[in-house]
C-alpha cells in the first residue's frame, strides 16, 4: 500500500519517466493442497471406477500490468492477472457419465515495483515484487448424466486474501515502442477460506468439517510483451 | 514524420491488438478434461429365480391380513430392485429379499392381482448399469383371490368301489386357510360310526372298508383357520349312499334257494348264523315247506373286524311255501256242494269262497278263549253253526249273514270249551264240550244222551262222527270206542278195544270207515263188522288230519319227519309229498289244496300223481 502510494506520487511529481503497458502469460503451479484432497475425498461409491482425471494442473496465467520505469531505475505500476485452473473426478461410458468439477479462478489486483539494470541497450533486467489482493473463485459442479440428465448441481465460492510474487524479468527491445521479455519467479499466497456466494458465512468444509482453503501458492515463469507508451 | 506518424498509427493500433490478445487469452482459462471408459455394452439377460414358499403359486388366497415374503435368485447379474403392486399399494425393495403385508380388509371378496417386477444388473459394469438406469426389467403376476372364509364350502363329489370297499370322494378346497377335513360315517346298518380328521388337502377320499350294504350316511365338514388364527368349520355336507340288500326266495318240494343281488363290497354272508362259502350271491337250503312264515336272517359280515361280532348287516325276510290268501284259520271246514270255506278264528267266523278264496263273509267278536273248533252246516246247508263265548250263534249261508246268537242252555255249570259240534237236525246236535258228547237239543237246552269221553278235553282229533251221523268214535287213554247213534235219543258203545290210539276219523266217503292212527301203525276199521280192512303202508307218515271232502284223499303230516303227504288210501298212492314246519293241526285239506293256518296254501294237482 505504501509503495502504492508512491508510485502515485513518483507519477505525478516526475516528468522524465517512461510508461509501460505489458501483457504477460505464463505458467503456474498451485498448491491447492486442500482442494486437492477434497476433490480425492469426494470420489463417491457409484459402483464405476471414478478416477480423479485432473488435479490442479500448472495451467496458464495472464497478466497486465501499466509500470512506469523513473530515472532512478526503479519502476512502479499497477498489475492484474489472471490464474485459472482445476479438477476433476470423472467417469463416463457409453451408458453415462458422471463428472464432478471444481474450476478455480483467481484475479489479482496489486501494485507493481521493480528495479531496473540495463544489460545492454536493448536487453534490460528487472527484479520486481508484486503484491496486492487476490479475489479467487471454486465453482463446484457435479453432474450425472445417464440416458438422460439425472442432476447438475453446482456451487460458487470465493475467497479473498493477500499474495505476494517476486519475479525475475528479461525484457528485450525491438523498437522503441516494442519490447518482448521472459520472467521467473514465484507467488506466495496464503491459505484462505472459500465461502459460499450467496452466504459468506457458510464455508466449504471436508468431511471432518474441517474448512477447506485454496492456495495459488507456486511457481510462475511466462513471457511478456511490453508496449513503450513513451514518456 | 513517417516515424512519427507511423508511431501514432502504431499507436492507434496497439490498443486493438492488445484488447483482441487479451480476449483471446481470457478465454483460455482452464478446462478439465474427459476420459471415456470403454465398456462392453453386451451382455445376456440372466435367469431370474423366485424361491419362495408362499408365492410359488399362480393364485394366491387372502382372507385376512397377511405377510409375503419373497426370495430371488439370479444365477447372473444380481437383482437391485423389486418393485411389488397390490391393491393399490406399492413396495419396493432393493434386495431380493423382503416381505410385504396385504391387508384385504377394505376389499370385497374377488380377483385381484399382484404385480412384482424384479430388476436386475446387466452385468456391464457401466455407470448405468450400476446406477440402475441400464437393467434387465422381468415381471410376474399373480392373481390375489380375496376369499373369505365364511365364503367356504365343500361338497362330496361320487362314490367308487376300490379294491372291494366303499370310497367316498369330495371336492379338493385348496385354500391356504385349509386345515383338515373333518369326515364322520355312520353305518346304520353295521350300528358302526366313526370319524376322521384329514389334514392332508390333498386327501380327497376316504375308504369306509366296513360298509357291506345297507345305508351309510357321511358327514363332510371343512375346519379351516381364521384370520386370528382360531378354528372354525363349515356347513356340514351329508351324503347319503345306500346299497340294499334284498333277498328272494323260489322254494321248490325239495330245495329253497334264497338269492341276494350281488354285493361289490368285500364281505362274507352267513344265513340263519351259517357261513356261506363263496360269494356267488346265492344260498340253497333244504325246503322248508308249507306253514307258518318263517324269518331268515341274512347276515353280511364285513371282512375288516369291528368292536362287536354281531356287527353286521341283517336282512331279514318271511317266507313260506305256498300262496298266500286270506284264509286264515283256527279250525277249517270245506263244502264241496257249495264249494264255501267257513274258518274258525278265535276272533272271527268267516266264510270264503272255495275256489277264488275270496272272503264272503265275516263275523268278529273278541277273543274267544274257549272254543276254536266248531264248524257246522246244517243238513240241507242253509245254514251254518258254530259256537262263540259259549253262545250258539247261526247264520245263513247264502248270503252268508248273521242269523242269530243265544246262550247254550246246557245244563252244566262253569265254563265250556267246545271242540265239536255236528248238526243232526232242526233241534238236535252233537256237541263236544268239556270231556263229554252230548246229543244235545239246542232249542230246549236239553241234553237227549251223552257219552264221557277218553281223554281229558276231547280234542278234535280224539272224537269223530261219521258223516251219515250213525256213528261216533273216541279215542284216547289207551281205547278206542265206537258209539252208535241210536234215532238221535241213544248212542250205544258198539266196540271199544285197547292200543295206543292216537286219532281217529270217520272217511267221509265211505262213511262205516273209521281211520284210526296208532303210535305203531294206520288202519282202517270198517264199523259195521269192525273188521280191519286196511293197512297203511308204513311210508306212509304222521299224523292224519282229514279225509279231502272233494277226493277223499287223506292229509297226512308228520312232526317227526316234518313231511306232508297226501295219501289215497284206497289206490295206495302217495299223492304228494313236501316238507313243513307246522304242527298238524293247524293243516287242512280241501279239493287238493293243502291249506295252512297262517293263510298260506299250496294247490297240490300240479304235483299230484
Amino acid at each position: 500500500m505504501l509503495l502504492f502510494v508512491a508510485f502515485v506520487i513518483s507519477g505525478t511529481s516526475v516528468s522524465s519517466q517512461q510508461y509501460f503497458f505489458r501483457v504477460e502469460a505464463g505458467l503456474g503451479s498451485f498448491n491447492m493442497n486442500d482442494l486437492k484432497e477434497f476433490q480425492r475425498s469426494y470420489i463417491p461409491d457409484l459402483g464405476v471406477d471414478i478416477k480423479a482425471i485432473s488435479s490442479f494442473p500448472p495451467y496458464w496465467g495472464y497478466g497486465m500490468s501499466v509500470v512506469t520505469v523513473l530515472k532512478s531505475r526503479l519502476g512502479l505500476g499497477l498489475t492484474t492477472e489472471l490464474f485459472s485452473t482445476g479438477g476433476r473426478n470423472y467417469y463416463g461410458d457409453y451408458s453415462g457419465e458422471y463428472s464432478f468439477d471444481l474450476l478455480t479462478h483467481a484475479i489479482n489486483f496489486g501494485v507493481v515495483t521493480a528495479l531496473k539494470s540495463t544489460i545492454t541497450s536493448r536487453q534490460t533486467l528487472y527484479i520486481e515484487v508484486s503484491q496486492g489482493v487476490k479475489i479467487s473463485s471454486l465453482t463446484l459442479r457435479e453432474r450425472l448424466f445417464i440416458v438422460e440428465e439425472i442432476f447438475d448441481e453446482s456451487y460458487r465460492f470465493f475467497s479473498t486474501s493477500w499474495w505476494i510474487k517476486p519475479v525475475l524479468r528479461y525484457d528485450f527491445t525491438f523498437t522503441k515502442v516494442i519490447s518482448a521479455g521472459a520472467y521467473f519467479g514465484a507467488e506466495i499466497n496464503p491459505k484462505s477460506k472459500l465461502h459460499l456466494k450467496e452466504n459468506r458465512e457458510a464455508f466449504l468444509v471436508d468431511d471432518d468439517m474441517q474448512k477447506v482453503t485454496i492456495n495459488w501458492s507456486g511457481v510462475r515463469c511466462g513471457i511478456a510483451l511490453s508496449l513503450n507508451l513513451g514518456s | 514524420m513517417y516515424t512519427i506518424s507511423g508511431e501514432n498509427s502504431k499507436k492507434q493500433i496497439q490498443p486493438g491488438v492488445f484488447l483482441l490478445l487479451l480476449t483471446v487469452l481470457c478465454s483460455c482459462i482452464y478446462t478439465p478434461s474427459e476420459e471415456l471408459t470403454y465398456v462392453n455394452p453386451a451382455s445376456a439377460p440372466p435367469n431370474l429365480t423366485l424361491r419362495s414358499l408362499e408365492m410359488d403359486a399362480d393364485s394366491i388366497y387372502i382372507w385376512s391380513p397377511d405377510r409375503f415374503s419373497f426370495t430371488l435368485s439370479s444365477d447372473g447379474a444380481s437383482v437391485w430392485a423389486v418393485k411389488i403392486e397390490c391393491l393399490g399399494q406399492t413396495f419396493r425393495f432393493d434386495s431380493p429379499n423382503g416381505y410385504f403385508d396385504i391387508d384385504p380388509t377394505n376389499f370385497a371378496d374377488g380377483v385381484y392381482t399382484i404385480k412384482m417386477e424384479v430388476y436386475t444388473h446387466t452385468g456391464t459394469g457401466s455407470l448405468a448399469d450400476h446406477l440402475g438406469a441400464e437393467a434387465y426389467a422381468f415381471t410376474k403376476e399373480w392373481i390375489l383371490i380375496i376369499e373369505r372364509p365364511n365364503a367356504a364350502g365343500i361338497k362330496f363329489t361320487h362314490t367308487s368301489t376300490e379294491n372291494g370297499f366303499l370310497t367316498i370322494h369330495w371336492n379338493k378346497f385348496d385354500r391356504p386357510y385349509f386345515h383338515a377335513y373333518k369326515i364322520e360315517v355312520s353305518d346304520s346298518a353295521l350300528h358302526h360310526f366313526f370319524s376322521r380328521t384329514i389334514t392332508d388337502v390333498n386327501t380327497t377320499s376316504i375308504c369306509d372298508s366296513s360298509f357291506v350294504g345297507g345305508k351309510v350316511e357321511f358327514k363332510l365338514k371343512l375346519s379351516y383357520y381364521y384370520g386370528d388364527g382360531m378354528l372354525g368349520e363349515s356347513q356340514v355336507d351329508n351324503y347319503t349312499y345306500r346299497f340294499p340288500v334284498s333277498l328272494s326266495f323260489e322254494e321248490d318240494l325239495d330245495s329253497l334257494t334264497i338269492r341276494w343281488i350281488h354285493i361289490p363290497f368285500q364281505h362274507n354272508v352267513y344265513v340263519n348264523y351259517s357261513l356261506i362259502p363263496g360269494h356267488d350271491s346265492v344260498c340253497r337250503l333244504r325246503s322248508t315247506g308249507l306253514g307258518d312264515l318263517q324269518s331268515y336272517q341274512i347276515a353280511i359280515d364285513p371282512v375288516v373286524d369291528l368292536t362287536f361280532d354281531h356287527q353286521r348287516y341283517y336282512i331279514y325276510h318271511n317266507h313260506t311255501m305256498g300262496n298266500k290268501t286270506a284264509v286264515t284259520f283256527g279250525r277249517m271246514s270245506y263244502d264241496p256242494e257249495t264249494d264255501a270255506i267257513y274258518v274258525k278264528h278265535p276272533m272271527y267266523f268267516r266264510k270264503f269262497d272255495g275256489t277264488a278264496h275270496t272272503l264272503l263273509g265275516s263275523y268278529d267278536y273278541s277273543w274267544d278263549y274257549y272254543d276254536n273248533a266248531t264248524i257246522a252246516l246244517s243238513p240241507d246247508k242253509s245254514r251254518v253253526f258254530t259256537t262263540v263265548l259259549q253262545d250258539l250263534v247261526q247264520f245263513t249261508v247264502s248270503p252268508f249273514a248273521f242269523a242269530s246268537r243265544e246262550r247254550l242252555p246246557t245244563s252244566e255249570n262253569g265254563d265250556k270249551t267246545y271242540s265239536l259240534m255236528k248238526i243232526l237236525n232242526d233241534s238236535l246236535l252233537y256237541l263236544t264240550y268239556n270231556a263229554r258228547l252230548a246229543i244235545f237239543n239246542f232249542k230246549t237246552g236239553a241234553v237227549v244222551d251223552y257219552i264221557d269221553l277218553s281223554g281229558s278235553d276231547g280234542a278234535p282229533y280224539h272224537i269223530t262222527i261219521s258223516k251219515d251221523n250213525r256213528y261216533v268214535a273216541n279215542c284216547g287213554q289207551g281205547t278206542l270206542k265206537v258209539y252208535r247213534n241210536t234215532d238221535n235219543k241213544t248212542l250205544d258203545l258198539i266196540y271199544e278195544t285197547s292200543g295206543n290210539f292216537l286219532e281217529c276219523i270217520f272217511d267221509p266217503l265211505i262213511t262205516e270207515n273209521l281211520l284210526a292212527v296208532t303210535l305203531e301203525d294206520n288202519f282202517i276199521l270198517r264199523c259195521t263188522d269192525m273188521q280191519v280192512i286196511f293197512d297203511f303202508p308204513d311210508n306212509v307218515k304222521g299224523m292224519a288230519v282229514n279225509f279231502d271232502p272233494v277226493t277223499n284223499y287223506l292229509l297226512f303230516v308228520s312232526a317227526v319227519y316234518k313231511t306232508i303227504m297226501v295219501y289215497d288210501y284206497q289206490n295206495d298212492i302217495i299223492k304228494f309229498k313236501c316238507n313243513h314246519h307246522g304242527i298238524y293241526r293247524d293243516f287242512y285239506l280241501a279239493n287238493n289244496t293243502v291249506f295252512h293256518g297262517s293263510g298260506y296254501n299250496l294247490n297240490i294237482s300240479a304235483y299230484a300223481k
